[in-house]
């Protein structure tokens, strides 16, 4: 033994593992960076712990389609308070996303001129995926929070990381601008292996729905007329034979999809309760859950979500939507009736009960886009037989889902463009109940802008603590950040 | 610049001097008498005794060879004490020569200390060290020396951790100096004790380290002593892992002599007698009824479970009778055992010693248990005169069976109508299983349906197993005399692991699934393996010039570190019993999962001390340490820990010659140091790639997505981390009194941490998934500590008696960009301080709300506001431009009940403790009592937070919920009961923290020794015999409202002991 047995390679140790500074130097690195990006979104679609703590109740529930008896903040406003736990989460996933998008990005500017093939544009590609997330992020922030901070690149300071409140509509600007770009570098589309990443037609399907959202509340005429031009530039999208294909586990990625979370099953290795960490390398986050819908009493019981007499009654008797959408009736047994995505769901075998799907959430689909177009057409000023022939192209649609089916029957042109519009927001209505928010979203749109009242619009909301207040179309930031940072101020009302 | 009053002390000191010198050249009319003192031990002379004339101040010391002279007239009485020996009184009578042997006296101050790399007599400590000796620690019978330790040792706080055997203990050293890793360092035999992710905050880390109790790896037999090493003076020695204190444990080692057997025998039973007074069936149906019509918006008819409790369903579960979970939690007569046998001895050059034992407990709580294995040897040899080699080995086999449980808080607020014992079911079990609304529900008694663990325990089955091995090997040359050079390696190698195994079946009982597990048969084998690698190299010299005695060690040390975990399971293994476990090759590759990952550290110290002391009066110690680490980045990893310790031996000197009569010895110390903390998440300082999360694509008409490989950063690095510190003063005294009856120490020390190594809340628009560390805080503990101790002998009757008392006032001085961390951490508080909402009192009526709306809102919890219900204290509201740039909030009320209103509510750190023990011994008898006890610290208590709440989840509720608000017995402290609580009453609050002191009979003991002539012990061929029985957890008395003021599952233990010696 002797002293020279201590050198400095005793402390000089490298970590077993990759870190940043290893890591990112090939295109394939480089795409694992992106599908760590999109592998976040599952954390909006997952079980969550227990059935109860999914956040779809988030975007779902405020909104005159769905109502629930269970206590829950989103349906009844009333409770609504900065330290809701999922609107919590919620909040720290999308930053999660934001970051991942960020550092894609930053590394692509930094290592892109050895990491990538000269001839190969997987960068531009990247680039075009990070810049679709974190638009789809701003979006979704700006119809929750309003006023949750802009954050546009990589924060690696803590002097940078106390952001403000974002304000306006200062969160769709930057979407419009990030989309544009995405257009202009996403493939036109994957090849088969890479189906459900992101490519133009999402990038141009987002970026018009931002459009038409910041047009309708800044009422800016120039937005509308973008967003048609963007649609129009589309190309091989149509919608699928079936209105059920779009909730149909077997038929995913199918011709009508423009984005959709790619819920898979997870192997060997389930563990839908771990919370809202990626440390463990459990694959349980690779589910959707669905069990809101029809979970029996073990997970959510009577709490489920229930389609309100509202919603029903505006369907026309007949409409083949009906049946892939809900029951007329309440099940009386089980205490629920909505059917999209569970009608024709694919659960994963592992552990029934947990309710555990591999049916894509579909985050954006073509029909939402054609009625988005109707809908510029008609506020811009447009010809109203152009877009109530995109509205009919939607009940074609519908009566093509079932043999014999006649109604919904064809629109015919009405005489000013207020009943355009509201032909347009009752056939999205229909066309997307139950799916993604749209209709909260749309509400709020309209609220915002001052062309309906929420603050008198009938939720059908089941419990008598239901409170809507003028200040709940911004939902409350998390408490913590707001306590912790100097320059981030809680929405008013809270 | 000398102030007036400090000139007038010196004056008196000055004074005080001169007195002395009068009283020492006074001398009387007498004769020269001399002698030698010898030591009774070996008969070498005896230098610096203190030859004292009784009741004079005339005196002496002997010289280097203990030969003296004095003075004396006849009929003198003349003294003679040293310290460390036993003082002798010898009547001069006609002699002139008066040789003295003097026997050590074993228990004070020649007592031999560990002190790290070396040893020092008691009587020669500058530093603050506590200390046990393998008596005292052999007098309480307990499976882990932590719990020997309780209570004895001032400054050391060691928890009551309940009935588990694999619990680790919390012990503090002079309170709590930082906010993560607060345990001591831990060397066994001079290896320093590592684990993988020990300081990782990240609770996978804590989940694959798996529950290691450093102490169960310990016998106490085998114990020879444990030094507690307190003040930065003490501890610098270890530098960079020292700053939480150092525990030192010596164990037995071999003498010369004649092979000595012992064999000890312990054996025990563990009992909670304690009950929360909870509801019975009908009372519980009556209150979530009142609850329900309490709540106008969600009643009985809305909920998932309401029918359970309407008398008009079929359902109604209100007629069953009340079932007793607690009895079946709780494990009656949980045993404990203890076997060891041990051989020790050795010829002039060799010894050597060698042991094994098997030590088995029974968690008092349903259901686990402890077994362990353990065997050591150790030897020296005195190969030449200048060699000497040796070694250690320790071998511990432990095994630990967890089979799962509810628990006493979960057992105790069951819902009060669940059976877990069905006689129409084939295996007697009740399946949590019912019929709910119509439909078969899993949980069909309700929201908080439990497991029936009765059932699940022989389908399930987590054992894990650890094999220790702890060694070390030296060789130490003395080249010359008082120079030796010594080379030590040192390895601690351990494995874990972890097995689990689940039959199907258990799903049937687990109240979520309700039916068979889908993954089938599943077998688990998760392997943590530690591997420690230490090589030192120690030079030390040390010599005596006349009085002057110096003590030099040089130590490198060199520290490898490698954390391994390997993880298989599978499913669907179709093997039907747990002894059948294997994992066949074939098993499906879906059915498989495994994973394998490493971790390193490494750790480079240099250390120097030097040590001088003259004549026994004055002491310096000087140290200085420099370690590195691979914790902190490049330009970070190296620190310096310097520390120095003084002390003065008053009573050494001439001038305190009158006071022998009564004070025996009094020393004065003085220390300053520095000691570091390095324990944090490993590469903190580095952005590290997370591959974990996964995405599939490629999904296509039915056909499932290929699952593809994610790679994310989720680190946020704060690069100039680095060494945590901690500077520690203290100064104290120690003093021997009356003819070293009665020993009194005190210290006061202040220990300022700063840098405190801690994750971060960061904002979460960073996006990050870790918490970055950094050097967040500065942190203050200062207090005071006493210990007494008092040893009299009356007759045949001996007394012994110990007391310490221990004061400990905590404060984080500064924090990183002043932020308040959740916990909670601020400046102006101690950590972890109990943080929450203030009650503020309960509406009596309507008028009372009303008036309240009109300057206060509470958002989102005022739906249902009604009387009966708690409105909270409006503190504070943001900041206002006024609080200036940098203030989180405006500390005057806003209106608006919100987060910005939760305030102190009590601490975690009781602001005293204190332990006290006594013992008396008669003949062969002998009977001890411990006590223990802290206050000035306050507790949440959690089942009380349940049990009170009246409306959430329906667990069952205390009986005290008799005084909740109704409009007929309006409470001012207690609200109304009401389902879904929307006034969010049970809220965090003051309402649920209590004050948490305590005075505890720790231990009550009754002993018997043979005597050494008995014949019995002689026919037996036996030295000693000792038979014993001994009470823990006798009683506590305290204000705190739950069943233990420290722990729930705190059992009486009741042991029979027996020690026989050959």
């Amino acid at each position: 033994m002797s002293l020279s047995s201590c050198n400095e390679a005793t402390i000089d140790l490298d970590p077993i593992g990759n870190t940043e500074a290893s890591f990112f130097q090939n295109e394939a690195q480089m795409t694992e960076a992106v599908f760590g990006t999109y592998a976040k979104l599952s954390y909006f679609y997952k079980r969550g712990g227990s059935g109860g703590d999914n956040l779809q109740s988030i975007w779902l529930l405020p909104s005159d389609d769905l109502t629930t008896p269970g206590e829950t903040s989103t349906e009844i406003f009333s409770t609504l308070q900065g330290t809701d736990g999922k609107l919590s989460r919620y909040f720290n996933f999308s930053y999660q996303i934001i970051s991942r998008a960020n550092i894609v990005m930053e590394k692509i500017i930094q290592n892109g001129s050895f990491a990538y093939d000269a001839a190969s544009n997987a960068d531009d590609h990247h680039r075009g995926e990070a810049l679709f997330l974190r638009s789809l992020m701003y979006f979704n922030l700006w119809n929750i929070y309003g006023t949750a901070p802009l954050v546009t690149k990589r924060i690696t300071s803590l002097d940078d990381a106390f952001p403000g409140n974002s304000t306006g509509t200062q969160l769709l600007d930057q979407a419009i601008i990030d989309l544009t770009e995405a257009v202009t570098l996403l493939p036109a589309a994957w090849n088969v292996q890479n189906l459900g990443r992101a490519n133009k037609n999402s990038a141009r399907g987002l970026l018009s729905k931002c459009l038409v959202f910041r047009g309708t509340v800044n009422n800016t005429n120039a937005d509308f007329t973008a967003a048609i031009t963007t649609v129009n530039a589309m190309t091989g999208m149509a919608l699928a034979p079936n209105f059920n294909d779009n909730f149909d586990g077997l038929k995913e990625n199918n011709v009508e999809s423009l984005f959709e979370f790619q819920a898979n099953r997870s192997i060997a290795n389930t563990n839908p309760w771990v919370g809202g960490n990626d440390d463990f390398a459990v694959i349980g986050e690779l589910n959707g859950f669905w069990g809101f819908f029809n979970n029996q009493g073990t997970d959510g019981g009577n709490n489920t979500f229930r389609a309100t007499s509202s919603i029903k009654n505006a369907f026309e008797v007949g409409d083949p939507r009906i049946d892939f959408s809900f029951n007329m009736a309440v099940d009386a047994a089980n205490g629920h009736n909505v059917r999209k995505y569970v009608l024709n769901n694919v659960t994963t075998p592992d552990n029934p009960w947990l309710g555990l799907s591999q049916n894509n959430p579909r985050i954006l689909r073509y029909a939402d886009v054609l009625l988005l177009k109707a809908e510029a057409i008609v506020r811009s000023g447009g010809n109203l037989s152009e877009a109530i022939g995109l509205v009919n192209d939607i009940r074609t649609r519908a009566r093509a889902s079932k043999v014999g089916a006649t109604v919904p029957a064809n629109l015919a042109i009405p005489g000013t463009s207020a009943q355009a519009l509201n032909l347009i927001f009752n056939e999205r209505r229909l066309e997307l109940a139950f799916e993604e928010g749209h209709r909260w979203y749309d509400l709020r749109r309209r609220h915002l802008a001052g062309e309906i009242n929420l603050t008198t619009l009938n939720f059908g909301a089941l419990r008598a603590d239901f409170n809507f207040r003028e200040f709940n179309i911004y939902f409350p930031l998390p408490e913590a950040e707001v306590l912790q940072s100097l320059n981030l101020n809680q929405n008013a009302g809270y | 610049m000398l102030t007036n009053n400090q000139i007038i002390m010196m004056r008196k000191i000055l004074l005080f001097l001169f007195c002395i010198a009068l009283a020492w050249s006074a001398k009387a009319q007498q004769r020269n008498v001399t002698g030698k003192v010898t030591d009774a031990a070996d008969g070498s002379g005896l230098p610096g005794v203190s030859v004292l004339v009784k009741g004079t101040s005339n005196g002496t010391v002997s010289d280097s060879d203990g030969n003296y002279s004095i003075d004396a007239p006849a009929q003198a009485v003349i003294t003679f004490s040293f310290i460390g020996f036993r003082t002798q009184e010898i009547a001069l009578g006609e002699r002139a020569i008066i040789d003295v042997s003097m026997t050590a006296d074993i228990t004070q101050l020649s007592e031999v200390v560990v002190i790290g790399y070396g040893e020092r007599e008691k009587k020669d400590l500058t530093g603050s060290i506590s200390t046990l000796n393998a008596k005292e620690l052999n007098n309480e019978i307990r499976m882990t020396p932590e719990l020997a330790m309780q209570g004895k040792m001032a400054g050391v706080f060691v928890s009551n951790p309940g009935s588990d055997p694999n619990a680790r203990p919390i012990i503090r050293i002079r309170g709590v100096s930082t906010l993560g890793f607060n345990d001591p360092l831990y060397v066994i035999d001079g290896v320093p004790i590592t684990e993988g992710g020990a300081g990782s905050a990240v609770g996978r880390d804590q989940d694959l380290r798996g529950p290691v109790n450093i102490m169960n790896m310990i016998n106490p037999n085998d114990i020879e002593s444990i030094s507690v090493l307190k003040d930065a003076s003490a501890t610098a020695i270890y530098g960079v892992r020292a700053s939480n204190g150092v525990i030192l444990i010596q164990t037995k080692r071999g003498k010369e002599g004649k092979a000595r057997i012992n064999f000890s025998s312990n054996y025990g039973i563990q009992n909670i007698k304690k009950r929360y007074d909870v509801l019975n069936t009908q009372e519980y149906v009556n209150l979530y009824n009142e609850a329900w019509n309490n709540n106008t918006v969600a009643g009985r008819a809305l909920s998932d479970w309401g029918t359970l409790y309407d008398p008009n369903s079929p359902e109604y579960l209100g007629n069953s009778p009340t079932y007793n979970w607690m009895d079946n939690a709780t494990v009656k007569n949980a045993s404990i055992q203890d076997y060891n046998l041990s051989v020790s001895g050795g010829t002039q050059k060799s010894t050597y010693a060698l042991g094994g034992g098997y030590a088995s407990q029974q968690n008092a709580v349903f259901k686990s248990q402890f077994s362990r294995y353990s065997f050591f040897i150790n030897s020296d040899h005195q190969v030449t005169n200048w060699l000497k080699l040796g070694e250690s080995f320790r071998l511990i086999y432990s095994q630990t069976e967890a089979d799962g449980g509810p628990g006493i808080a979960n057992a105790s607020l069951i819902n009060p109508w669940q059976p877990l014992f069905d006689p129409s079911q084939p295996n007697g079990y009740a399946l949590p299983r019912g019929t709910v609304k119509g439909v078969s529900n899993s949980r069909g008694f309700g929201n908080s349906t439990r497991d029936n663990f009765l059932a699940i325990d022989p389908l399930v089955y987590d054992q894990r197993g650890m094999l220790r091995n702890l060694g070390s090997a030296y060789a130490e040359v003395t080249p010359l005399k008082g120079l030796r050079v010594r080379g030590t390696l040192s390895v601690d190698y351990y494995t874990n692991t972890k097995e689990s195994f689940s039959l199907p079946e258990a799903g049937l009982y687990n109240a979520q699934a309700g039916t068979l597990n889908a993954n089938g048969s599943s077998y688990g084998r998760r392997q943590s393996e530690n591997f420690n690698i230490v090589k030192e190299f120690l030079i030390g010299y040390n010599k005596s010039f006349g009085d002057h005695k110096i003590d030099i060690v040089l130590n490198a040390m060199d520290q490898k570190y490698n954390w391994n975990n390997i993880d298989q399971s599978v499913n669907n293994t179709g093997i039907l019993s747990f002894d059948q476990r294997r994992m066949v090759e074939g098993i499906l590759p879906a059915d498989k999962n495994l994973f394998v990952e490493r971790n390193r550290s490494g750790l480079l110290g240099y250390m120097a001390r030097v040590s001088y002391n003259y004549n026994s009066k004055y002491y310096l110690d000087a140290t200085i340490r420099r370690d590195g680490s691979s914790k902190f980045a490049p330009g970070y990893k190296w620190g310096t820990f310097p520390a120095v310790g003084a002390a003065w031996r008053v009573s050494g000197e001439n001038f305190m010659s009158g006071t022998t009569n009564w004070l025996d010895d009094l020393k004065i110390r003085l220390g300053w140091g520095k000691s570091g903390n390095q324990e944090t998440r490993d590469f903190a300082y580095l952005s590290l790639l997370n591959n974990n999360p996964k995405y599939a694509v490629g999904s296509n008409g039915g056909t499932p997505g290929t699952i593809v490989n994610g790679a994310i950063l989720g680190d946020f690095p704060v690069v100039d981390m680095s060494w945590e510190t901690v500077t520690t003063q203290n100064i104290g005294f120690d003093a021997l009194f009356l003819n070293s009856k009665l020993s009194f120490t005190m210290e006061y020390y202040h220990r300022f941490t700063e840098g405190i190594l801690q994750g971060i809340e960061i904002p979460r628009v960073i996006g990050a998934l870790n918490n970055p560390v950094v050097n967040l805080a500065s942190v203050v503990n200062n207090g005071i500590e006493m210990q007494i101790g008092f040893n009299e002998k009356i007759g045949e009757l001996g007394i012994h008696a110990n007391a310490n008392f221990t004061t400990v006032k905590n404060r984080v001085t500064k924090l990183y960009r002043n932020q308040p961390q959740g916990g909670r951490i601020e400046v102006g508080y101690p950590i972890n301080y109990i943080f929450g909402y203030q009650m503020g009192g309960i509406f009596q009526n309507q008028a009372e709300i009303d008036q309240w709306r009109l300057t206060n809102s509470s958002p989102g919890t005022e739906t249902q506001l009604s009387p009966g219900d708690i409105f909270f204290n409006d503190l504070n509201g943001p900041a206002l431009p006024e609080d200036g740039p940098d203030a989180y909030l405006n500390r005057n009320p806003d209106g608006v009940t919100n987060g910005f209103d939760q305030t102190y509510l009590g601490k975690t750190i009781p602001g005293f403790f204190w332990g006290m023990g006594v013992n008396l011994d008669y003949k062969g008898f002998d009977f001890g009592l411990t006590f223990r006890g802290l206050g000035d610290v306050q507790r949440v208590n959690g089942v009380r937070w349940s049990g009170e709440s009246m409306g959430n989840g329906g667990v069952n509720a205390l009986s005290s919920v008799s005084g909740r608000w109704t409009s007929e017995n309006p409470s001012n402290t207690m609200p109304r009961a009401i389902s879904g609580d929307p006034s969010q009453n049970a809220r965090f609050s003051n309402r649920w923290v209590e004050d948490a002191s305590f005075f505890r009979l720790q231990n009550a003991q009754l002993g018997y020794n043979l005597n050494t002539n008995s014949k019995v012990l002689q026919k037996m061929g036996a030295t000693n015999l000792r038979v014993f029985t001994s009470l823990s957890n006798v009683f506590v008395i305290s204000p705190y409202t739950g069943l233990d003021p420290e722990d729930d599952s705190t059992p009486i233990t009741l042991m029979f002991g027996l020690n026989l010696g050959f």
